[in-house]
């Protein structure tokens, strides 16, 4: 069994995907969590593992990234078109 | 685990028992790089400084040498000046002297030319590698111990598997009473909320908020409108999203322990637990720094595959990903992409810092086996 996705902290609520991942797969990590994919999503990139409603803290390294510009439900890619940097020094 | 290194004169401990041959001025590397020649177990230190620069940069660049000579890495120093340079031999022996490390120095002028000096040169690095030779390692706490986390040729997996695999150790380090020390200014860019938040102090964190302040504005000032883009197209590619997660994913490195201390370059840490140099970004500069500043060993961590290491201390390849670790095996030390599937995090940290402790007692990173002796002093302005 090969894991596609691997989780940096216990309080994140996006997860990395090891490989290129098409809509409709089963993601796991693990510690056993599994997300059905709801995007096509890149190599590396962040996926949500939980619901992260609009204006809501997005968390990776357990730490916040930024917030999320819309509803985003479990399984959807996290990235640049649904989050929005918040305490970014530039 | 049993903490084996030398006790030095002035009550430091060390890890590497180096005689160490530097140049005082650029001029009179030639010599320095003979002497090398004929006694491969020295450490030679040449560089493009001591003479042709304003007063900020010699007092800098003094400094540099003067920590990388009174490393507790160091058994015996010999410098090698030309005699007419801006950092006279005599002087800059006479002050690492002065901090009861054993040293001698040769003036090329003085002798009659690089051939004398070679031939005097050799005769003392003899004399020191003998006496280092009679030096023996003996048990010492973590308490003095400083690790250096630095991070090279990243992608997008070393945020993921590497950083937080060294952040783990650093943390084990802080937890046994030692120090680990991160650096690359420009790195942290976008964190010093974060860097505040862990902060011992509000003093603390005025700092490293002010520091990281004045790298975005040098940022801003070197790029312009460009400035948003030091998050790059690559990066965005690989699923950073913005600079804060990037910044994030290096200054993971450093663990989670408060911060105690925020130093400038090349100078020595007075608070042990988690402290932060400011450094540039370029990796030999952030090293350099570091290492005159008294790190010990370095976790290097690198995706894209880095082959730097140092003349002083052991430093420590952590590849983030299979392939690197395929592709560059013998300058590889550690393959944190294990944790993806074979291992757990905490199995990692084990092993890693089982490393860490063999190495710090004598056994050779890849580094030292490659003797990538490699090193440069950071300047602020032109020669003239």
């Amino acid at each position: 069994m090969k894991y596609s996705l691997y989780l940096t902290h216990p309080e994140d609520n996006t997860g990395v995907v090891l490989q290129p991942i098409k809509k409709g797969e089963t993601l796991w990590a693990k510690s056993g969590i599994t997300i059905i994919a709801l995007d096509d999503i890149p190599e590396n990139n962040k996926v949500a593992i939980a619901d992260i409603g609009r204006g809501d803290a997005v968390r990776k390294y357990g730490e916040v990234i930024g917030v999320a510009d819309e509803d985003i439900k479990a399984g959807r890619w996290v990235h640049t078109h649904n989050i929005k940097p918040e305490g970014a020094a530039l | 685990m049993k903490l084996m290194g030398y006790r030095r004169e002035d009550g430091r401990i060390g890890f590497r028992n180096q005689v160490v041959v530097i140049s005082s001025v650029s001029c009179a590397n030639a010599v320095v790089n003979a002497i090398g020649r004929a006694l491969p177990d020295i450490k030679t230190i040449t560089h493009a400084e001591g003479c042709g620069r304003g007063p900020v940069d010699m007092a800098l660049t003094y400094r540099v040498m003067l920590g990388l000579c009174t490393h507790p890495n160091v058994a015996a120093v010999l410098v090698v000046g030309l005699g007419c340079e801006f950092i006279p031999a005599p002087a800059f022996a006479g002050n690492i002297s002065e901090q009861k490390k054993r040293v001698e120095h040769i003036v090329i002028q003085e002798l009659g030319g690089s051939e004398a000096a070679t031939k005097k040169g050799i005769a003392i690095a003899k004399d020191f590698l003998r006496y280092a030779d009679s030096l023996r390692r003996q048990e010492c706490g973590w308490s003095e111990f400083i690790l250096g986390l630095e991070c090279g040729g990243s992608d997008a997996l070393s945020g993921v598997t590497a950083n937080p695999l060294v952040g783990n150790v650093a943390d084990w380090v802080v937890g046994q009473g030692g120090t680990a020390m991160i650096s690359e200014t420009t790195e942290m860019i976008g964190t010093a909320h974060i860097l505040a938040r862990r902060s011992a102090t509000p003093q603390i964190a005025e700092q490293i908020q002010n520091l990281v302040a004045r790298q975005n504005k040098k940022v801003h000032d070197g790029l312009g409108d460009m400035a948003h883009l030091v998050i790059s197209p690559g990066n965005i590619e690989g699923g950073l999203s913005n600079i804060v997660e990037k910044s994030l994913g290096c200054i993971v490195k450093g663990g989670t322990t408060p911060l105690n201390e925020v130093i400038e370059y090349a100078q020595r840490p007075t608070k042990k637990g988690f402290v932060i140099m400011d450094t540039p970004g370029s990796d030999i500069f952030s090293m350099t720094g570091k290492i005159a500043g008294g790190v010990h060993v370095l976790l290097f961590t690198t995706g894209r595959g880095s082959c730097t290491g140092s003349p002083i201390i052991p430093v420590i390849k952590v590849a983030s990903n299979n392939t690197l670790f395929g592709r560059m095996p013998g300058d590889m030390d550690f393959n944190a992409a294990r944790i993806l599937e074979e291992i757990t995090m905490r199995e990692a940290t084990d092993e890693l810092v089982q490393l860490l402790v063999r190495v710090a007692g004598g056994e050779m990173s890849r580094a030292e086996v490659n003797r990538q002796d490699i090193l440069s002093i950071m300047t602020l302005t032109e020669p003239f």
